[in-house]
C-alpha cells in the first residue's frame, strides 16, 4: 500500500522474490548457450550473436508464460498465491528481456548497412501480403509497446491514479500482446527452424495458457452462476449463506450470489462480518486471504481492512462496501444489499450459536 | 475481481485462444520446405570442382 509515489517499498519478501527471478534468468541463458552447443551438429552452427538472440527471444517468450499463468494457478491452488504478490517485477524483468532481444536483434541484422538501424528494421521488409516472408518483426515491435507500456505503469503511483478498473483494463493487454508474441515467434523464429523440438514447446506453451485459462475463467462463471444461498422465508431480504460452523476462525466463506458481487463472510474472536469480496487495489479476492493483527489482509499484495468498517488502518484510507449480517439458529443471514463503501456494520456474534 | 470483470476476462480468453493457436498453426504450415541432401549426389561433384588451382 502507498499513499505517496516511492520507487518500490523493498521488503524481504520481494528480494527474495526478485532474486529468484535473476537467478532463473541466468541460468536459463547458461544452459540455453550449453544445450543449443552441445546439442547442435557443427554443419547447423550459429553465432555468438544469433544464439544470444535466441536466448533472451526465449527467455523474454518463457517468462510471459509464467507470468501469465500465475494468475490462473493461484486461482486452482492458494498454496500458489504468494506468487502473485509480486507479479508485477516478474512483468517488468519480462519486458528487459524481450527488449534485449530486439536491441541485439535489431543490431545485429540491421547494423551494419547504410541505413539507421531502426529505419531498416521499419523499412527493409513490406512483404505484408506473404506469409512465409512477412515482417514478423513488427508483431514484435507492437508485442514490446504494449509490455512498455505495462512496465512503465506498474508501479502502485499509476495504479492510483488511473484507478483499478481503468489500470487493470490496461494491463489486460498483456493477452493481445501475447498472442502478437505467438505470431512473432511462429512467422519469425520458427520458420527457419528445422528441429521439432521447437515448434513442439510453442505448441505446449500456447496450449497451457489457453487451457489454463479457459478451465479457470468457466469454473469462474459457473460459480459466479450458483446461488448458494437461500432466501429466508419471513418475506425479509435476509439471505441463509450458511452455517457459522462452516467458517474456520480467521478465515472466510466467499458467499457467490446470482446477480450480485462476490460477498466475504469472515469469523473471528467470536464475531462474523461481511465484505465485498473485491478488494479496492486490484481487485483481489479479499475472502481468500485471511485476519491478520484484526484486518482482513488481501491475498495478492497484502492490503488490509477492518472487518466491520471495511476501512483501511491509518495512514491508509481506503473504503471497500460492507454488508448488514446476523446470526440466527447457527446460520448466518445476509442482506446482499451492499452499504456504502466504509459503513460500519455491527458484527454478529457468533460464539453463541456455535456448536464448534 | 468484480463480476463483470471475470466476464469480460473469459471473452478475452476465448477470443485470444484461438487467435494464437491459429498463429502457431500457420506459422508452422508455412514453413518453407527443405529439400534433403542426397549423399550420393554430393559424393558424384569432382573434388577439384572446389579446389583452388596452384598459382605458378
Amino acid at each position: 500500500m502507498s499513499v505517496t509515489y516511492s520507487a518500490i517499498k523493498w521488503n524481504h519478501n520481494k528480494r527474495v522474490y526478485d532474486a529468484v527471478i535473476v537467478t532463473g534468468v541466468v541460468v536459463y541463458l547458461a544452459l540455453f548457450g550449453l544445450i543449443s552447443w552441445l546439442t547442435r551438429p557443427a554443419i547447423e552452427a550459429i553465432s555468438p550473436e544469433v544464439l544470444a538472440i535466441r536466448a533472451l527471444g526465449t527467455c523474454a517468450f518463457l517468462m510471459l508464460h509464467v507470468t501469465l499463468c500465475l494468475g490462473p494457478l493461484a486461482r486452482l491452488d492458494r498454496r500458489l498465491l504468494p506468487l502473485v504478490y509480486n507479479r508485477r517485477h516478474l512483468g517488468v524483468a519480462t519486458f528487459l528481456m524481450g527488449l534485449a532481444h530486439a536491441v541485439v536483434a535489431t543490431g545485429f541484422y540491421h547494423g551494419f548497412g547504410r541505413l539507421n538501424p531502426l529505419v531498416s528494421l521499419l523499412v527493409s521488409n513490406t512483404n505484408y501480403g506473404s506469409l512465409t516472408a512477412f515482417p514478423f518483426e513488427m508483431l514484435g515491435i507492437a508485442a514490446l509497446a504494449i509490455l512498455f507500456v505495462m512496465a512503465a505503469t506498474s508501479h502502485d503511483f499509476w495504479q492510483k491514479n488511473l484507478g483499478p478498473s481503468v489500470w487493470k483494463g490496461m494491463h489486460m493487454l498483456a493477452y493481445p500482446a501475447y498472442a502478437l508474441l505467438v505470431w512473432h515467434v511462429a512467422l519469425g523464429g520458427l520458420q527457419s527452424e528445422r528441429s521439432i523440438v521447437y515448434p513442439a514447446i510453442a505448441a505446449l506453451g500456447v496450449s497451457i495458457v489457453v487451457i489454463l485459462h479457459l478451465v479457470v475463467g468457466l469454473r469462474e462463471r459457473n460459480k459466479d452462476q450458483g446461488t448458494p444461498g437461500t432466501l429466508v422465508s419471513d418475506g425479509s431480504q435476509w439471505i441463509d449463506v450458511g452455517s457459522v460452523d462452516e467458517i474456520v476462525d480467521c478465515r472466510a466463506k466467499v458467499v457467490c450470489l446470482a446477480g450480485h458481487e462476490r460477498i466475504a463472510v469472515f469469523r473471528y474472536d467470536g464475531l462474523i462480518s461481511a465484505v465485498t469480496n473485491v478488494c479496492a487495489h486490484q481487485r483481489g479476492p479479499l475472502g481468500e486471504g485471511r485476519i491478520v493483527d484484526g484486518c482482513i489482509t488481501c491475498p495478492w499484495h497484502g492490503w488490509e481492512y477492518r472487518p466491520d468498517t471495511g476501512v483501511s488502518p491509518p495512514p491508509f484510507n481506503e473504503r471497500i462496501a460492507t454488508y448488514r449480517v446476523k446470526v440466527s439458529d447457527g446460520r448466518i443471514l445476509v442482506d446482499p444489499s451492499p452499504l456504502p463503501p466504509g459503513t460500519p456494520v455491527e458484527p454478529a456474534r457468533s460464539e453463541e450459536y456455535s456448536h464448534a | 475481481m468484480t463480476r463483470s470483470h471475470r466476464r469480460w476476462h473469459l471473452w478475452l480468453y476465448t477470443a485470444i485462444g484461438p487467435l494464437a493457436a491459429m498463429g502457431l498453426v500457420l506459422g508452422l504450415w508455412s514453413r518453407p520446405t527443405v529439400e534433403p541432401v542426397q549423399p550420393s549426389a554430393r559424393a558424384e561433384v569432382p573434388l577439384q570442382t572446389n579446389s583452388v588451382e596452384a598459382k605458378p
